[in-house]
């Protein structure tokens, strides 16, 4: 048998008080806080949960954030496309295009070039328009506006709709496979060095550049293996003025290499040479994309975001108003160069309706009708853009709305795990408490009594 | 045959044991409630006849001479003060290192009041402040009105400052548990050796005159007792021969394992804490040295315990050594210097002090060392030059100073062991490739996990911002080398020094790394941000304990391995909290079994008290007969007749 002293009573009573007073403490804490826990050492697993619950709140209050920008610019858009659409409407009417037709006489001709022109002026101006700080159909640029006119050329970012033409010069890059490098050649250049190549040679020279206008190569030659993007803009800087051998001009001290100038350039392994052109990637213009994580999962494949794992919130106005030529062959068997632009068809057709030299109408209609049927086809690929956007508005309505569903259940798990349930604390805070006054009532009782209290 | 006056003696014995008796009773009920008080007890033996062995055989019926109290006792279990020491050892491990793990929780963890509604909620402060960092990248790329990237550093500088405060925090951590050990822990135990000894010289004084001193032992208990909860101890007694035949127990104090039996050195040597009056010191100190002498690899420094030779022991000349005494000397935190006693015999102790001086001046790092003779003359003393700090740690060979070789390793439980845990051990941090992890995590492991962190953090950004093929331009945040500059570089990074780059103004993040067309700036798409989201939030990483040995702490993304700091500590804390509860609770079942043995009862004592009163009684009653019966003898006998 144990032997039982007042020494160990007592001690083992103040254990059991203390114990009881904490375990009230703590429901009490709990319910004016309805926490589950107070530190992550209290419930490891409610703790690394609530975590991961509030980082996914998080990212869905991103999300949202982020689809509701788009949707912002979309609708803007939307509306943009809509005017555009009823211009095109205009524009195909009988005061224009509709009214080129054998009875027109010049004042005629010029009203309806007017109206056409008038009508194109405002599709640029619309096409420039801005969502917040962007401009809504810059594509990867949303900084600039995107459009210009400069005289009857249409040029987006400085690129000319129809031929590709850049504006701010030519351009070269090569790439050693993963990186590349960007050799701009100035405004003045222009399009002269088109059908030249950019050649590097390693082991030759002092990081010097040889121009040849027989062969049509500029040659940089490197003294090692490696160079600088600085060094290789000095070595074209170096060239200083070329003169042609029709007398023109090439003044190469404008050229720049793109990036910091201690950086290394990236040779090329094989060839080691680029085809210098001021004639940009249409394509690749109209097709541009800019991405933005609005929780698809986004993923990258060799640093490249992967196009189903984001969304694409690029708009360039190119890909809705045409862009390039196509070839037409004509009854008489000649050949014309009919642009795809909207805007481009409406400066040609009035352009034609103004200068015309032919000596009566049905000409006149004759060389009108490939740009007039070339509109049509670009104005139903217009409504097809236009289709296109609605669907992405669908998509991110969608999105949005599935967003919202997932922020109510993360909302749900997180009064799961964060939060106990408060008639659960409430009765756990009653239970603790009357366990508090019921072992401090036990304790007034057997710790006043020894057999002292009954001796005579 | 007895005689006349014999019922007198025996009546006596009787009155002197029952007040004996109710004199110990009355000092138990007085020190009921002392600390470390064990009930005492009379030890009685009834006396036997006076005839006994004598030479003439006696007839007739022979009685005893009464009831000798031959001394007083203790009710104390020695085995069960063992266990509790034992346990003791273990409680005073977990709960030092408990009260420290949570203060490293709360560096990670905060109660804020959410903004979306009224619930205050517990955050984890390190992925709350990366999940703000994504959130400001994330509106920036669809064009947020309010994003830019003035605000995108605003937050990429908070989260550095968020992990400098945890890296700072657990430094103070680190050098406030140093204190605790250094000026408390150690302290007091070497308060508790001295103290324990000097009592065993007064108990061994009271004992040789007779005294039981069982009051001097329930001190001495007492402080041992609270000696292990620093370390594991044994306590011996062996009798010790004081002269004319007479032995005392003499008390020694060695280390021992967690089992409770004592430790032996590689030489075979037990650690003697306190041996009679004689007693060692605990001392500590912090250098790069890790206790086996390899370079600490660490940021932080290693703390050493280390224990001194027994007091008055001393060196005892002459001194032989035979294979020469290794000793590695530290001057001010400066490099481990080892220095070699030669083998020699040394006839006294200016003959030692010499060798050694010799080879301290030799070594040539040492410079200011002096060594010089204590005050009893019994031992070789060091100091350094201007009371700058100097350690002399016993290396190997023989112990010719008679310093003792105790590391931190003989330690093997008690609050010293938890804080030496806490202080060096790093958990996988320490582990080789291939073996499995058996230090704690302590201090060393979150302040390795948040440098990883860091390193994780800025690779990531300046990577993503960088234009470069080496991807080492454009740094968005940078730590600072040895020289105290700037340095975007991985390995000059810890969570101490991250920062943004000083070059990070406007115009500095990378926004888009597409070729465009000459004149054409394409910055406005934010792909490279984009990208910069998916490297932060989905890119795997793998979090290794360092190059060589390749140890895996964490997989997954950069936000995970944030996320995990807070709920990795909550885990070890919660665990540590198991077994310092449970460790109490058995401590505390000890305890009551000890208790219920040696603690005093009032109830027990008030019995005592009636029935000692009674014996009191009973044999004064009995004197009082005899008295009766002798005053018949002498004065009424032979009168019969007279009238």
């Amino acid at each position: 048998m144990i032997r039982i002293t007042p020494q160990m009573m007592m001690s083992r009573y103040k254990r059991n008080v203390s114990d009881a007073f904490a375990s009230m403490n703590k429901a009490m804490e709990r319910a004016y806080t309805y926490r589950s826990f107070d530190r992550p050492s209290d419930n490891p697993l409610a703790a690394s949960q609530t975590f991961e619950v509030h980082w996914q709140m998080s990212l869905n209050s991103d999300y949202s954030t982020n689809v509701q920008n788009l949707q912002g610019v979309s609708n803007t858009a939307d509306s943009i496309l809509q005017n555009i659409d009823s211009l095109l409407t205009e524009a195909d009417k009988t005061d224009t295009l509709k009214g080129i037709d054998g009875s027109m006489n010049d004042d005629g001709r010029k009203t309806i070039a007017d109206n056409l022109l008038h009508i194109r002026d405002s599709i640029v101006a619309k096409l420039n328009a801005k969502y917040g700080d962007s401009y809504v159909f810059g594509g990867a640029n949303s900084s600039e506006a995107p459009f210009r006119m400069i005289g009857d050329q249409l040029y987006y970012r400085g690129i000319n709709v129809d031929t590709g033409e850049n504006q701010n010069g030519a351009s070269v890059v090569f790439s050693d496979g993963t990186k590349s490098t960007q050799v701009d050649f100035g405004e003045a250049i222009g399009g002269r060095l088109n059908g030249y190549t950019l050649n590097i040679q390693t082991s030759q020279g002092t990081n010097d550049a040889v121009f040849d206008e027989g062969a049509k190569t500029i040659t940089v030659n490197v003294t090692g293996t490696s160079l600088t993007k600085g060094d290789l803009q000095a070595a074209l800087n170096g060239l200083g003025t070329q003169t042609l051998a029709d007398g023109t001009n090439l003044d190469f001290t404008k050229a720049s290499v793109a990036g910091n100038a201690g950086d290394q350039v990236n040779i090329p392994t094989s060839g080691s040479s680029g085809s210098i052109t001021d004639i940009a990637d249409l394509d690749a213009l109209a097709n541009e994309k800019v991405y933005v994580d609005i929780g698809l999962g986004i993923t990258t494949t060799d640093g490249k975001i992967d196009d189903q794992s984001a969304f694409n919130g690029a708009m360039p106005g190119i890909a809705y108003l045409g862009y390039g030529t196509h070839t037409v062959t004509n009854d008489d068997g000649t050949t014309t160069e009919v642009p795809n632009n909207l805007c481009s068809l409406l400066t040609k057709v009035a352009d034609l309706l103004q200068n015309h030299s032919e000596t009566s109408n049905s000409d006149l209609v004759r060389q009108v009708q490939p740009y007039t049927e070339s509109f049509e086809t670009s104005q139903t690929k217009f409504e097809a853009g236009q289709a296109e956007l609605g669907q992405q508005m669908n998509f991110l309505s969608d999105t949005a709305s599935y967003l919202s569903d997932i922020k109510t259940n993360l909302s749900d798990k997180d009064n799961q795990v964060e939060y106990v349930d408060y008639t659960d604390a409430i009765e756990e805070f009653y239970t603790q408490q009357y366990c508090y006054s019921a072992s401090l009532k036990v304790g007034s009782q057997i710790l006043q009594q020894s057999l002292m209290d009954y001796l005579k | 045959m007895s005689s006349t006056f014999d019922g007198l003696y025996i009546a006596r014995s009787g009155v002197r044991a029952s007040r004996a008796n109710l004199n110990i009773t009355g000092q138990n009920i007085t020190n009921a409630d002392t600390e470390g008080y064990t009930r005492q007890r009379v030890d009685e033996s009834s006396l036997p006849p006076s005839e006994y062995g004598g030479f003439w055989a006696s007839s007739g019926a022979s009685c005893g001479n009464g009831v000798a109290a031959t001394g007083t006792s203790q009710l104390r279990d020695a085995f069960l003060d063992g266990e509790y020491r034992t346990q003791n050892a273990k409680s005073g491990e977990s709960s030092s290192e408990l009260s420290a793990m949570y203060n490293m929780e709360d560096i990670f963890t905060a109660t804020t009041t959410a903004s979306s509604s009224s619930d205050s909620s517990v955050i984890d402060v390190l992925s709350n402040e990366f999940s703000n960092l994504v959130s400001q990248l994330q509106a920036l790329t669809s064009g947020k009105s309010s994003a830019s990237e003035s605000a995108i550093r605003e937050e990429a500088k908070l989260l550095t400052t968020k992990l400098n405060t945890a890296a700072k925090a657990l430094e103070t951590i680190r050098s406030q548990q140093y204190t605790n050990l250094n000026k408390y822990g150690i302290q007091d135990a070497d308060d508790l050796l001295k103290n324990i000894a000097s009592l065993n010289d007064r108990i061994k004084d009271a004992e040789i005159s007779g005294s039981p001193a069982l009051e001097l032992k329930d001190q001495r208990n007492l402080l041992l007792d609270k000696l292990s909860q620093y370390t594991n101890i044994k306590v011996v007694e062996t009798p010790a021969d004081v002269g004319s035949g007479r032995k005392v127990d003499q008390l020694s104090v060695v280390l021992a394992d967690t089992d409770g039996n004592p430790l032996k050195g590689t030489d075979g040597q037990e650690y003697t804490l306190v041996d009679g009056k004689q007693y060692a010191q605990f001392s500590s100190f912090q250098d790069k040295v890790n206790e086996d002498g390899t370079p600490a690899t660490g940021t932080f420094d290693i703390t050493h315990v280390r224990l001194s030779g027994l007091t008055a022991d001393g060196v005892t000349f002459p001194v032989t050594t035979s294979s020469g005494s290794v000793y590695r000397f530290q001057a001010d935190g400066g490099a481990v210097q080892t220095i070699t006693i030669p083998a020699d015999t040394y006839a006294d102790q200016n003959a030692l002090k010499a060798a050694v001086q010799a080879q301290i001046d030799a070594n040539g790092n040492l410079g200011g060392v002096t060594v010089g003779v204590s005050d009893d003359g019994t031992r070789l003393t060091f100091s350094a030059a201007d009371g700058k700090d100097l350690s002399v740690q016993y290396d190997s060979g023989d112990d010719a100073l008679n310093l003792n070789g105790m590391k931190n390793s003989d330690l093997q439980s008690g609050s010293f062991a938890g804080y030496l845990k806490l202080l060096n051990e790093s958990g996988e941090y320490d582990t080789k490739a291939g073996e499995p992890t058996t230090t704690m995590r302590g201090i060393g492991f979150y302040s390795q996990l948040l440098d990883g962190l860091a390193r994780g953090l800025a690779s990531t950004m300046n990577t993503a911002n960088s234009t470069n093929d080496t991807s080492d331009n454009r740094p968005l945040m940078a730590g600072f080398d040895g020289a105290g500059s700037e340095s975007p570089d991985t390995a000059d990074i810890t969570a101490e020094n991250i920062h943004i780059s000083s070059a990070w103004t406007d115009g500095y993040l990378t926004m888009s790394k597409g070729d465009s067309n000459a004149g054409d700036d394409t910055s406005t798409s934010y792909s490279n941000i984009t990208d910069m989201i998916a490297a932060l939030t989905g890119t795997e990483q793998h979090f290794v304990n360092n190059a060589t040995d390749q140890v895996t702490i964490f997989d997954g993304t950069l936000q995970k391995a944030f996320a995990s700091v807070g709920t990795m500590l909550g885990q070890d804390v919660n665990s540590v909290q198991s077994t310092d509860n449970t460790n109490a609770s058995l401590l505390n079942n000890i305890d009551s079994d000890r208790q219920s043995l040696s603690s005093v009862s009032i109830d027990d004592e008030a019995i005592n008290l009636v029935q000692f009163n009674q014996s009191l009684v009973a044999s004064s009653r009995f004197m009082t007969a005899v008295d009766e019966c002798l005053q018949t003898i002498i004065n009424n006998m032979g009168l019969a007749g007279r009238g």
